[in-house]
């Protein structure tokens, strides 16, 4: 059998002509149905690519007078320890900005008002400057010194309270960011009136969901979500390669959503008239003061602003609401780097025309 | 030789074969819903810390103790709401049932939080 | 496709038959008395089987590890043709060279891939040999796919996972296993019968049986 073994190989080749060697899948070439017998598994494959479960943690703590959420891409060994690192960040900030905490930095600023300056930490100054600097873009409708008015008025304090209108005239002019003097350099801030007061509750919580980020990037966090109650900063993509998508709460039916948007690396903020709120004389009163009258400011349902920082959108949504409907959308239209969504005290939705066709009503 | 052939080519053993294995996967479709069944449980947690997890398929009353006072959950027909809390603006009651995953109820003065666990339809909600 | 070059005959002529020569007592390992075609046959084999687990690699995957296996064709082919030992040669080479060609090699997933592929040729390979002819290469492709997905999900949890939640995805595994199971045992059958043809019958170790007629 060896011996011709070559010869048997030749004639074998011979017999089977010229396609011994043709590979037979070219032979049996592509009808619809081996076709389809090739196409259909690769559909189901990409159909079934969907279905994969991403390894994400979540993890929530009581902080800053709300709930925090923070999400990240990884597996809970890998992630809880810098998430709880993320966690201690934000509580260091609540115990600087809190102004119900005594000896906070923000207590202690207000206890200072017209006396004299008061050396505060870095952060505090950082959040201070931007505020007074968002005040001057929306004329004043976001005012960090609204604090004597939200003592006033009390929501979440007093119950139901509506304030005598001499009451709060009297308090309107000690409501300005522009007796604020901050010395960087020095590290001070200075209330020039006594009697008045900050209140960084709208916009402290942006500056977390920044500060939390930054941390969960600088402990090697690749993707994630920084979520301060509704204040929420994202940043990288989900395991599964799409954008983050961030539900916006209905401001009249509480277990809906009124739309969802999805976000890489920006920041999302929503003010409504539904976080706090009382009816009395079949007059709605929410906890959106405006800083020109001292009353409720009424002109929308809510407000949810997106850009890139958290700051940025927790301190606009609060001023946009103040705005109103039609120069609050104004205001997010005449900023490139700003987009919003309004509803109107109708209920009616307006959308910013960056966000057109993103959003789904 | 085409499709057909090797269609008809089949042995007994192979369509019996398919058969167990097709009943296998429905099977096992069962199974997993049994082992995980999907959203239908709530978690509790007090200041940060797990009090438990409860089945919605199962219509029960919970009391527990936040920082607050006692608070009392109601489950009933696959959903969960907070029938009395001890604090004044009793948000979480007025937020009524939830049921879907990802969906929470916050007491924010008692520092009790109820969640349907499983994964959500949105990565974050802002309001 | 051509072997070695655009004209068949000359390459057929001189070269490979004073391989053939010495190659006839060569074997590879326990394969003494291979003939040359058969090595020939075998290497086309194990190269296809090769380049479709590279191939694989690049398509989108619902799961890191989770693949058609149209590799697995060429492992039951080998299986049918030339038996057991072969066929676990075929698995072998194919996953340690397609993950050296893909650059996984020694990943999770590559021992991922070889458990998978090893567990899968024995099982075929008993099946084959316990219930002769039983079933035909749809039936040995469908246990093949069940066991292979069935030995990667476990083994991706022990090894990589460690959420039960991963099971989960057992009914998904499962149908998909069906579905690849039956598509491979047509393409088997498809190549086994024209190989058959090919080679007139004569190939075949003892114990390997060339089955499914048609």
């Amino acid at each position: 059998m060896h011996k011709d073994f070559s010869a048997k190989i030749m004639s074998n080749v011979k017999a089977q002509s010229s396609n011994y060697f043709d590979i037979w899948i070219l032979k049996f070439g592509f009808n619809k149905i081996r076709l389809g017998l090739f196409i259909i598994p690769v559909l189901i494959l990409l159909i079934l690519s969907c279905a994969k479960e991403p390894p994400i943690f979540k993890k929530s703590k009581f902080l800053m007078d709300t709930v925090v959420t923070i999400t990240a891409v990884g597996t809970k060994d890998e992630v809880e320890k810098v998430i709880d690192a993320t966690f201690s960040e934000i509580e260091r900030l609540e115990n600087l900005m809190s102004g119900f905490k005594e000896g906070s930095d923000v207590d202690r600023i207000n206890k200072s008002a017209g006396i004299g300056p008061v050396k505060v930490n870095r952060d505090v100054i950082n959040v201070i400057a931007k505020a007074k600097e968002i005040s001057e873009i929306t004329g004043g409708a976001f005012d960090i010194t609204i604090g004597p008015l939200s003592k006033l008025w009390g929501f979440g304090v007093k119950k139901e309270y509506i304030p005598q209108e001499d009451d709060i005239k009297k308090l309107l002019p000690l409501i300005d960011y522009r007796q604020i003097s901050v010395d960087e350099s020095k590290s001070e801030v200075f209330l020039n009136k006594n009697g008045m007061m900050i209140d960084l509750g709208g916009i402290a919580k942006g500056y977390a969901a920044d500060r939390g980020v930054e941390i969960l990037k600088n402990m090697g966090i690749k993707a994630g979500i920084v979520a301060v109650s509704g204040d929420i900063r994202t940043f990288g993509k989900r395991p599964d390669g799409k954008a983050w998508h961030i539900g916006i709460k209905h401001p009249r039916e509480s277990e809906k959503v009124l739309t969802a948007i999805d976000l890489e690396d920006s920041s999302i903020s929503t003010s409504g008239d539904y976080e706090r709120f009382f009816i009395k004389d079949r007059r709605r009163y929410n906890h959106i003061l405006n800083p020109k009258s001292g009353y409720p400011a009424t002109g929308c349902q809510s407000v949810t602003i997106i850009s890139k920082e958290g700051i940025l959108v927790d301190a606009l949504a609060t001023g946009v609401f103040v705005l109103g409907t039609e120069k609050g959308m104004e205001f997010i239209e005449s900023n490139k780097s700003i987009e919003g969504i309004i509803v109107d005290s109708k209920g009616e939705v307006k959308v910013s025309s960056g966000l057109r066709g993103k959003v789904g009503l | 030789m085409g499709f057909k052939d090797i269609i008809k080519a089949m042995t007994f053993g192979d369509k019996v074969l398919i058969l167990l294995l097709s009943v296998i996967t429905v099977l096992s479709f069962y199974y997993v819903k049994v082992i995980f069944p999907e959203g239908a449980e709530a978690s509790i947690e007090i200041e940060g810390k797990a009090r438990g997890s409860y089945l919605l398929a199962e219509d029960r009353m919970i009391e527990i103790n936040g920082s607050l006072g006692t608070a009392k959950i109601e489950i009933k027909g696959g959903k969960i709401r907070v029938i009395r809390a001890p604090c004044r603006d009793k948000i979480c009651m007025k937020e009524g049932w939830i049921s879907k995953a990802g969906e929470s109820l916050i007491c924010l003065p008692n520092k009790v939080m109820v969640y349907i666990t499983g994964e959500a339809r949105y990565d974050a909600i802002s309001w | 496709m051509r072997l070695a070059g655009s004209n068949p005959q000359p390459s057929f002529n001189s070269p490979l038959s004073n391989v053939g020569h010495r190659g006839v007592k060569w074997g590879m390992g326990g394969f003494k008395k291979m003939e040359l075609r058969e090595m020939v046959y075998l290497s086309l084999l194990a190269t296809f089987a090769i380049v479709v687990h590279s191939l694989e690699t690049v398509f989108p995957s619902p799961l890191p590890w989770l693949r058609l296996g149209l590799a697995n064709i060429m492992t039951l082919v080998t299986l049918i043709l030339f038996g057991l030992k072969a066929g676990l040669y075929i698995t072998i080479i194919r996953v340690v060279v397609g993950s050296l060609l893909t650059g996984s090699f020694m990943n999770p997933g590559f021992f991922l891939s070889l458990s998978g592929g090893i567990m899968s040729t024995l099982a075929m390979g008993f099946i084959i040999s316990i219930f002769k002819n039983a079933f035909s290469p749809i039936g040995i492709s469908l246990i093949g796919a069940f066991v292979h997905n069935l030995t990667q999900i476990a083994l991706a949890y022990v090894l990589i996972v460690g959420r039960k939640e991963i099971f989960l995805l057992t009914p998904i595994i499962l149908g998909f296993a069906i579905l690849t199971g039956i598509f491979n045992g047509i393409a088997s059958t498809i190549v086994v019968n024209h190989l058959k043809k090919v080679l007139g019958g004569q190939v075949g170790f003892k114990g390997s049986r060339v089955q499914g007629s048609v």
